[in-house]
């Protein structure tokens, strides 16, 4: 066997030991989190989470990192108050599972 | 060994270390990008989503297919045209320009996967953070390998006038 055959062997079996792990981590699913679906009685109120104010109006569904999230639900047409500032909930996301936070006029419930 | 068969192993080994490093170093850039998600949840398309997701897509392709292109190009120019030096500036500059363009067409694949996740996981946002940055260096790696390209291509038919003018002789 002449050495640039050996090498080239040697380098080959490198690639497939060093570089194909490493490529492999790209293919592993990246994302890791869970759903919040937000919902109101009556439908139709404006969502915030961590701050952050969406477009979308209850009833809606984010698909969020496992974490925790800061949830405020306010405005018409129920004129709902009880869901924002000082009522606002903290939830915990698990990765694989849908949290469901419904407001109310008495405030948040927790599914 | 000679020095300069060490010299070729150092820098084979010096590619292959980077190419790892650089693999490790985005897989590491889209977890830590993807653990501050929070995208509204979308069951389908709308008409609009989806003429921006074919323009993504088809982006992606171009440019994808310029970069094997531009590989290519420089693997012609480097069969065909004078022998280049070895470790010589213009050398670099086709290293460089390869590596840019190899580049380019790794960033396009994790583009892919990226909007394959996004998709699969029900959301749409083409400028979430995961896959914006990857749209961007895709396509200026591309550039840059362009412009070294340019500049390889340039300096070696310079390189070639200057042989040619040397053959020529005085008075004619």
């Amino acid at each position: 066997m002449s050495t640039s055959v050996f090498l080239l062997a040697i380098e080959l079996s490198l690639c497939w030991t060093f570089v194909r792990p490493a490529a492999l981590l790209l293919q592993s699913p990246g994302f890791s989190g869970g759903k919040l679906r937000i919902e109101s009685d009556p439908q139709g109120a404006s969502i915030s989470i961590n701050g952050k104010r969406f477009q979308q109006l209850t009833n809606s569904t984010f698909v969020v990192s496992q974490g925790d999230y800061k949830v405020e639900v306010s405005g018409s047409p129920g004129n709902l108050q009880n869901c924002s500032g000082d009522h606002a909930r903290n939830v915990h996301v698990e990765a694989g599972k849908t949290v469901t936070l419904t407001c109310t006029a008495s405030g948040f419930q927790q599914q | 060994m000679s020095s300069k068969t060490s010299r070729a192993m150092i820098f084979r080994i010096v590619c292959y270390l980077s190419g790892i490093l650089f693999i490790l170093a985005v897989a590491q850039v889209q977890k830590q990008l993807g653990a501050n998600l929070l995208e509204p949840q979308v069951s389908s398309l709308s008409a609009a989503n989806q003429a921006q997701l074919d323009a993504l897509y088809d982006l992606d392709n171009l440019v994808t297919t310029l970069a094997t292109a531009l590989l290519g190009g420089l693997g012609f120019f480097l069969v065909n045209g004078r022998k280049i030096r070895r470790w010589s500036a213009a050398m670099w500059l086709a290293v460089a320009s390869a590596g840019c363009a190899a580049l380019s067409l790794f960033l396009g694949y994790v583009l892919y996967l990226a909007l394959l996740d996004m998709l699969k996981n029900e959301m749409f946002d083409p400028d979430m953070a995961t896959i914006m940055w990857v749209r961007v260096a895709q396509f200026y790696s591309f550039l840059l390998a362009v412009v070294l390209f340019g500049d390889f291509a340039f300096q070696t038919l310079n390189a070639e006038d200057g042989r040619e003018h040397k053959r020529v002789p005085a008075g004619d």
